[in-house]
């Protein structure tokens, strides 16, 4: 028998991979798991900074993706993007069931928030991140900029609520958000310039 | 180029407010009005808004990207295929167990020669009708393989098509002189966060009803569309909505007399004749 009658699914292109868990094959959704868990696992880590919530997150994506891969448009999708969207938009609805829950049960103390050395979200996710390929170009960016889109894409806020949170009009949020992603569209797809 | 602003009136919009819109709906931030027209030139296929959405996805793709992997713990992965297993489709291919499993030749005990060149004989048939069976699995196999293949791209073409006659659809209507865009406004009863808006063009009598951010509708129950002629309800249709909460409903025949808005209740299943439940969405024509 020839070597394809026992597919070596490892071999296959992401558009053959993503059909075959379509069509409910175990060993194709096995591949695609090896393939991009540590990427998605990478990126809830990134968001959430948390195992637990972290390993809650990647098997329910996955387990989307089992049921609803056939809703992935193979001709005009791209896979790990596809991938990289359900995940970070799981995560940020974690982050958001997780910020109600701890409203519901902690009486924040804004004067203890306010004081300096104080933990800082935004600031924790910039430290904790150092040596990220990723760091190399949100560095480049005006602190102003990159804060802004982290802020939106990493911790789920939006544009109203990053400007009420840094106390900025919301046209100021929207001009800086602007220049920073044309930048960062220039630097990493530099054939869309 | 032209944006919704809180009022419902049309607007112009430049190239720095539509980047702006690009980038904080690829981010997630875009929300209101805001997001509900960028979505709506989407779904137009507004080719500026389609290349800036493309290009400001792809950095935030291009982000995702560069996050340093992180290996997940092998419980992970466990515990998901003894999830999915239960449901696959079963026509899979034999497992490695199956496919060693080898012939086993009796011993010849005898020194018979006739009876040695028998034995051997039907060992060797055994085992060639064995390798012949398991070669027949193999290609039944590939070709269930195949089929599978075969039906999904059908249901991709198919929906492809689909797509394709919508857009053309909806290209019409986004050509035709004296388009309109009429917004929705909510009621007490509207879902939080559910928005939409009416394409309307009185000289093709036709229009557009986009409505996004929807939960499906209630057990039992349908969204149904009406035009109001004054206060004569005539039935426009039922609004399917799917699984991203968005819905559209493309009418056809808008009657000639003066028509004085659009309305979206909840009817029961299949629809009323005549509005009977809760009004979620009204649309007046000016």
């Amino acid at each position: 028998m020839s070597a394809k009658s026992s597919t070596d699914f490892s071999l296959l292109s992401d558009e053959i991979l993503i059909l075959q868990v379509a069509a409910q094959n175990v060993a194709a959704f096995s591949e695609l798991y090896d393939r991009y868990s540590p990427k998605l696992y990478g990126l809830a880590m990134k968001i959430l900074r948390d195992p637990v919530l972290a390993d809650d997150v990647l098997q329910e994506v996955f387990l989307n993706v089992w049921k609803k891969a056939d809703s992935f448009d193979t001709q005009r999708g791209y896979l790990p993007g596809w991938l990289s969207i359900l995940c970070r938009n799981r995560c940020i609805d974690a982050l958001r069931s997780r910020e109600k829950r701890r409203q519901k049960s902690v009486a924040i103390n804004e004067e203890t928030l306010a004081m300096p050395g104080a933990s800082n979200p935004m600031q924790d996710t910039l430290n904790t991140q150092r040596g990220d390929v990723l760091r190399i170009h949100l560095n480049r960016l005006p602190q102003e900029q990159r804060m802004l889109i982290e802020m939106a894409y990493f911790e789920g806020y939006s544009q109203s609520e990053i400007a009420e949170k840094l106390q900025i009009p919301l046209g100021t949020v929207k001009t800086r958000i602007r220049l920073g992603m044309n930048k960062l569209r220039d630097r990493l797809l530099p054939s869309a310039e | 180029m032209v944006d919704i602003n809180d009022s419902g009136r049309v607007a112009p919009i430049n190239r720095e407010m539509l980047e702006e819109q690009a980038a904080l709906y690829a981010l997630g931030a875009l929300e209101g009005q805001e997001k509900s027209s960028f979505e709506m030139l989407l779904e137009l296929q507004d080719p500026e808004a389609v290349e800036l959405f493309a290009e400001m996805q792809a950095v935030t793709i291009a982000i995702c990207e560069e996050i340093e992997p992180l290996t997940p713990t092998a419980a992970i992965k466990r515990n998901l295929l003894d999830i999915v297993e239960p449901t696959a489709n079963p026509e899979k291919p034999p497992s490695r167990k199956a496919s060693s499993k080898k012939a086993t030749v009796t011993p010849i005990q005898t020194a018979n020669r006739w009876k040695q060149f028998s034995l051997a004989a039907t060992a060797i048939a055994a085992m060639l009708i064995m390798a012949l069976g398991y070669f027949i699995y193999q290609l039944q196999t590939e070709i269930s393989q195949l089929r599978s293949q075969v039906a999904i791209s059908g249901k991709l073409i198919e929906r492809l098509e689909g797509d394709l006659a919508e857009g053309n659809r909806l290209l019409t209507i986004a050509c035709a002189p004296g388009l309109g865009i009429l917004a929705f406004n909510g009621f007490e009863g509207t879902p939080d966060g559910a928005r939409g808006n009416v394409l309307f063009t009185p000289e093709l009598g036709r229009a557009l009803v986009v409505v996004s951010e929807m939960p499906q509708a209630a057990e039992g129950k349908d969204y149904q569309v009406w035009m109001l002629e004054g206060s004569q309800p005539i039935d426009a249709g039922l609004l399917k909505v799917n699984s991203e909460g968005q819905a559209t409903l493309n009418i056809d025949t808008i009657p000639e007399d003066v028509l004085s808005a659009f309305a979206v209740t909840v009817e029961p299943k299949g629809g009323s004749p005549l509005p009977t439940g809760d009004m979620l969405f009204l649309a007046t024509v000016n």
